[in-house]
């Protein structure tokens, strides 16, 4: 994946689906999921073991479960054969007609099974067909369905269980029949409900331009996608009709006599609960260990299956497990040299001790401890920020751009994300060094961020004017009444129309660009000194981004606070930024003054990057482009990770990785040959 | 709102009728203008209804999505549809595809109406228009490996490739679009997003479309990547003659790859002409705030550039504003905009018309060639 990143975020249907794309694959994936969890073990060998036993009862059982001894009734456990068909000792003791009862919990065992896996089958079948064709084709059809979900839902279902075994009479047929009509809905529901997000999904919309009959549609492209919820669902369902199978023999409405089940097995022992323990005993733990281990496995079965899942359940592991998995997975190592030669470089950014530096990031390292393996999202990047400047940190998904703001923020994710070196100076305070709640009362007051996505970003719940306000009373110690007159004070500053109305509204009432604003009235309210923006206007209309870019360099002008821009747009930087920090592959290629780059670029990629931009205001014959893909940040490649792109590239660049050269007293580059880069324009 | 109003004067309809469309979009097509065009679509309309719970009932509102919308697309040639959030460009490319009915309007594909068509005959029609779309991620079924999914058209549409040439076909097609024979084995998420795009045109290549429609293609791509796969549709568009809808919201993506641009606004096209029409003399008001708000990469000339910054909000498509859509935030509006839904007319015998009862030359300087 181009964007390995995008896992963390966790939604979306292709990190969804990118964790098991198909059969063989799956089976691999969970053979190998399972061999990390060997707890697992246990139950799924006990399902395996219960399936044998029950195909090859005959072969297994030592004795006829139907053959009656009167003399050995109710015998203990390993008490011996009274008659001299068999010398094998009643395992686990005898029923009150002298039956074995190790025997009968074998044939018990194929009952059950024989009975869960038919129900589930025959309710699996209908309730699938059901959702997909409600959820494919909604209309009348979905409204029949789910109201029947509905009124079934509401019935308890063993009560209708009874009323139709009552009906139909007792059997093993008529079983199935009961559970296929009492537990269809449940996979109705399930289906139906993924069937409609699936509906909406590009790829089935793809299949229709492309001519695709409706069952082919739903059976090809929508049911695969169903399938590990359904199994997962399926899984669970088994353990639920084996109970129920059990308490309906209980009750003398299952199987009836004399084939063995479970159910009845306890029910006959309830009498002699006090005299022969055993008899209620073994039967109770076979029901309840087949069941615990159905649902332990459907939950194994989700977690693996479902991403998401798999990421909390990987993270919960003790630490040692992750130095394990870097140790194996480090694929990228800094190598000495090259630091030392970047700190070299610094004096030239002037790294001296200087008032006017407000932010100074130096080899900052941040990792993802993934089930995959380490991801190296930044690996060692530097860069100072004065105050009133503009920093454009300028990358591609996956370059590192975002991480690294957020690790300065103190936002980490972590898990997954770890800070593995480096130091982040603002002010002369290392923000990666001081305790939590230090670095929360300087990020409120001081630092202040702004994100991509303001809906996200901003609580639904509270009215714009209450989170605005918010910061004044959780820093100033300001009354509500104060703080909120504050935050029309803010609304209008950022140029919302009509404040004072519109402070008691939610952000929901608002358009995309309005709900930037309130994100920036936020983040201004305590006068910070240092703005980070990440991706403030990618999101927005072109009409709006422009409003909004002009109003944050408005502010800056009147507040001279710092301001790090990070973005992709290479016209969004050329717009506001003094300064920027060209980032690929988690390290940073080049920086230096905006025009300077821009008219000269020393390194390939950002060279590369300039030239494959389309233009507004000229149409070029063809787009000179990049070749490649960003790289892997599990496998960067080695020495210059751009090098496999790279149009300049020489042996030499596979092996050692470029430091970052001081290109000119203000500009650095991290290419062997960025003399050639920038004179050959 | 009459569908009528939309893109001819409504005084001299009948004559332009029957000359067969006015002077909307029949200029500097690659074809002279006698030639029939690829594709003729005709005051296209989609209403979305809402419902919304009154006091007395429920109250029928409507998304009014796409307004009036006739253009014409000529074999080989690229149109460029651009706008903002909500002005229609997706709904017009999901209507001619027949993923969405529209409300009224008409589309001429060589000669027939795609709207009336039967069912039966939007199948086969499948083979003639094919689509890409812009989540690369999304797009692709993530259980069918590669070589099935580029494949499927051809199990859908049988008797168009044998199914033992198929597989030569394939991989074929894969190393047209820049991937290697090998990737037929493989499964979509195997893919960065620029190499699933590739994936995307190859199937829509499949069927060896006349007409391509592109969503938003490489909107969702890395900067680096977006030139590969933009270059990649301009080869195959020389190659094969294909003409193309290209639909994006970029306007220096849609400038580079488009030969006409039709530029929209809260459903309505304001402004089509050539590209170098539209980008470098554009005459509506908002063509010209969009592309003095598109920032430039080139940080020498921004403090001299003049930029258009647009007060106020994108009206509601729910209740549009009456007359001009566009006076709400334009610098121009009088009363008569208010009143008059202004027309859709060449108003500078440039050939490129525009809806704006004050329109005005900008002539636009273009970058030097560094």
């Amino acid at each position: 994946m181009s964007a390995p990143l995008q896992m963390t975020a966790g939604d979306g249907p292709a990190a969804r689906d990118s964790g098991e794309p198909a059969g063989n694959v799956t089976v691999r994936k969970l053979l190998r999921a399972l061999w990390r969890d060997k707890l697992m073990l246990f139950p799924l060998l006990f399902l395996v073991a219960l399936s044998v036993a029950a195909v090859g009862a005959e072969l297994l059982a030592p004795h006829d479960p139907f053959d009656q001894n009167l003399r050995s009734r109710n015998a203990p456990p390993m008490a011996s054969h009274a008659s001299e068909t068999s010398s094998f000792p009643y395992l686990l003791g005898a029923d009150p007609l002298g039956r074995d009862l190790f025997s009968r919990l074998i044939y018990g065992a194929r009952v059950s099974l024989a009975v869960g896996l038919a129900s589930v089958l025959a309710s699996g079948t209908l309730g699938i067909l059901l959702g997909l064709m409600s959820g494919y084709h909604r209309g009348w059809l979905d409204d029949v369905v789910m109201r029947g979900v509905d009124v079934l839902m509401g019935i308890p279902g063993l009560l209708l269980a009874l009323f139709i075994l009552f009906l139909v009479g007792t059997g093993f047929w008529n079983l199935v029949i009961v559970f296929a009509l009492t537990r269809w809905m449940i996979y109705a529901r399930v289906t139906r409900g993924l069937t409609l997000s699936f509906r909406e999904q590009p790829f089935v919309e793809g299949a229709q331009t492309i001519g695709c009959s409706d069952s082919r549609i739903i059976f090809r492209h929508i049911l695969p996608n169903l399938a590990s919820p359904i199994l997962v669902l399926a899984t669970l369902e088994i353990a639920i009709v084996i109970l129920a199978e059990a308490g309906l023999s209980f009750l003398g409405m299952g199987i009836q006599p004399p084939a063995p089940t479970w159910g009845r097995m306890v029910a006959e022992g309830r009498d002699y609960i006090t005299s022969a323990w055993w008899l209620i005993t073994f039967p109770g733990l076979a029901i309840l260990l087949t069941a615990l281990s159905l649902n332990l496995t459907a939950a194994w079965l989700r977690m693996v299956s479902d991403p998401v899942q798999r990421w909390r359940w990987f993270m919960g592991r003790s630490e040692s497990r992750h130095e394990g998995d870097g140790e194996t997975a480090l694929a990228y190592s800094e190598p000495r040299s090259s630091r030392t030669n970047m700190e070299n470089s610094e004096p030239a950014q002037g790294r001296a001790a200087n008032g006017d530096h407000l932010l100074e990031v130096i080899d900052l390292r941040v990792n993802f401890r993934t089930p995959d393996g380490l991801l190296n999202a930044v690996n060692g990047i530097s860069y100072t920020l004065n105050r009133g400047q503009t920093l454009a940190i300028l990358g591609e998904s996956g370059s590192g751009k975002t991480v690294s703001a957020e690790a300065v923020m103190g936002i980490l994710d972590s898990p997954p994300a770890f800070v593995t070196g480096g130091a982040a100076l603002f002010d002369g305070i290392d923000l990666l060094q001081i305790s939590p709640s230090r670095r929360r009362r300087l990020c409120g007051e001081r630092i202040a961020m702004i994100f991509q996505d303001p809906l996200t970003a901003l609580n639904p719940a509270y009215t714009v004017g209450s989170q605005i306000a918010g910061m004044f009373q959780e820093h100033r110690g300001t009354s509500k009444r104060e703080a909120t007159a504050k935050a029309v004070e803010l609304m209008d500053r950022v140029r919302i129309p009509s404040a004072r109305e519109r402070v008691h509204d939610y952000p929901h009432q608002f358009s995309g660009g309005m709900r930037q604003r309130v994100m920036i009235a936020a983040a201004i309210a305590l006068d910070p000194d240092l703005l980070i923006a990440d991706e403030p206007t990618t999101a927005l209309d072109v009409t709006v981004q422009a409003q909004i870019m002009e109003l944050l360099a408005e502010l800056q002008l009147e507040t001279g606070m710092g301001l790090i821009l990070i973005t992709h747009d290479l016209g969004v930087v050329a717009d506001v930024a003094d300064n920027v920090a060209v980032m690929y592959a988690g390290k940073i290629v080049e920086t230096g003054p905006i025009k300077d780059i821009y008219s000269s670029p020393a390194h390939p990629y950002t060279k590369g990057l300039l030239e494959s931009a389309p233009r507004v205001d000229r149409k070029m014959d063809s787009l000179q482009q990049i070749s490649g893909a960003p790289p892997n940040l599990r496998f960067i490649p080695s020495g210059c990770p751009f090098h496999p792109r790279c149009t300049y590239v020489i042996d030499h660049c596979s092996v050692e990785p470029p430091p970052l050269y001081e290109v000119r007293h203000d500009r650095s580059a991290s290419c062997h040959r960025f003399e050639d880069v920038m004179h050959v324009n | 709102m009459s569908i009528d109003s939309s893109c001819r004067r409504a005084d001299n309809r009948r004559t332009e009728k029957e000359r067969g469309g006015g002077e909307t979009g029949t200029h500097s097509g690659p074809v002279g203008e006698a030639a029939e065009p690829l594709l003729r679509v005709k005051d296209l309309v989609k209403y979305y209804p809402t419902e919304r719970k009154g006091f007395l009932g429920a109250r029928r509102g409507e998304i009014k999505a796409v307004d009036g919308v006739s253009f014409d697309l000529h074999r080989g040639e690229t149109l460029g549809l651009v706008g903002e959030t909500g002005c229609g460009k997706s709904t017009i490319a999901r209507t001619l595809m027949r993923l969405e009915e529209p409300t009224s309007g008409a589309a001429y594909f060589k000669g027939r109406d795609l709207f009336t068509l039967s069912k039966a005959s939007v199948q086969a029609l499948r083979r003639e228009i094919q689509m890409v779309f812009q989540d690369p991620f999304a797009s692709l079924n993530p259980r069918m490996e590669v070589g099935r999914i580029i494949a499927e058209p051809w199990v859908v549409h049988p008797g168009i490739v044998p199914k033992e040439e198929q597989r030569g076909r394939v991989n074929a097609l894969l190393e047209r679009v820049g991937l290697p024979a090998t990737d037929a084995n493989r499964y979509p998420h195997e893919f960065s997003g620029g190499q699933r795009q590739r994936i995307g045109i190859a199937r829509a290549l499949a069927l060896q479309p006349d007409l391509i429609i592109c969503d938003e293609p490489v909107s969702a791509l890395d900067a680096s990547v977006q030139a590969q796969v933009i270059n990649l549709l301009v080869e195959l568009q020389t190659e094969l003659g294909l003409s193309y809808i290209f639909i994006a919201h970029d306007l220096a993506v849609v400038r580079q790859i488009s030969d006409r641009v039709a530029v929209m606004h809260l459903g309505r096209i304001v402004e089509v002409g050539g590209e170098d029409e539209i980008y470098a003399r554009p005459t509506h008001p908002y063509t010209q705030a969009l592309l003095s708000a598109a920032p430039a990469p080139d940080p020498v000339g921004r403090k001299e550039r003049k930029r258009i910054v647009l007060e106020g909000e994108l009206p509601s498509p729910v209740n549009p504003p009456s007359g001009c859509t566009f006076r709400t935030r334009c610098w121009k509006a009088e009363s008569i905009c208010s009143q008059d839904r202004p027309q859709l007319i060449d108003r500078f015998d440039h050939g490129h018309p525009s809806a704006c009862h004050f329109a005005e030359l900008q002539i636009l300087p273009a970058a030097g060639m560094a």
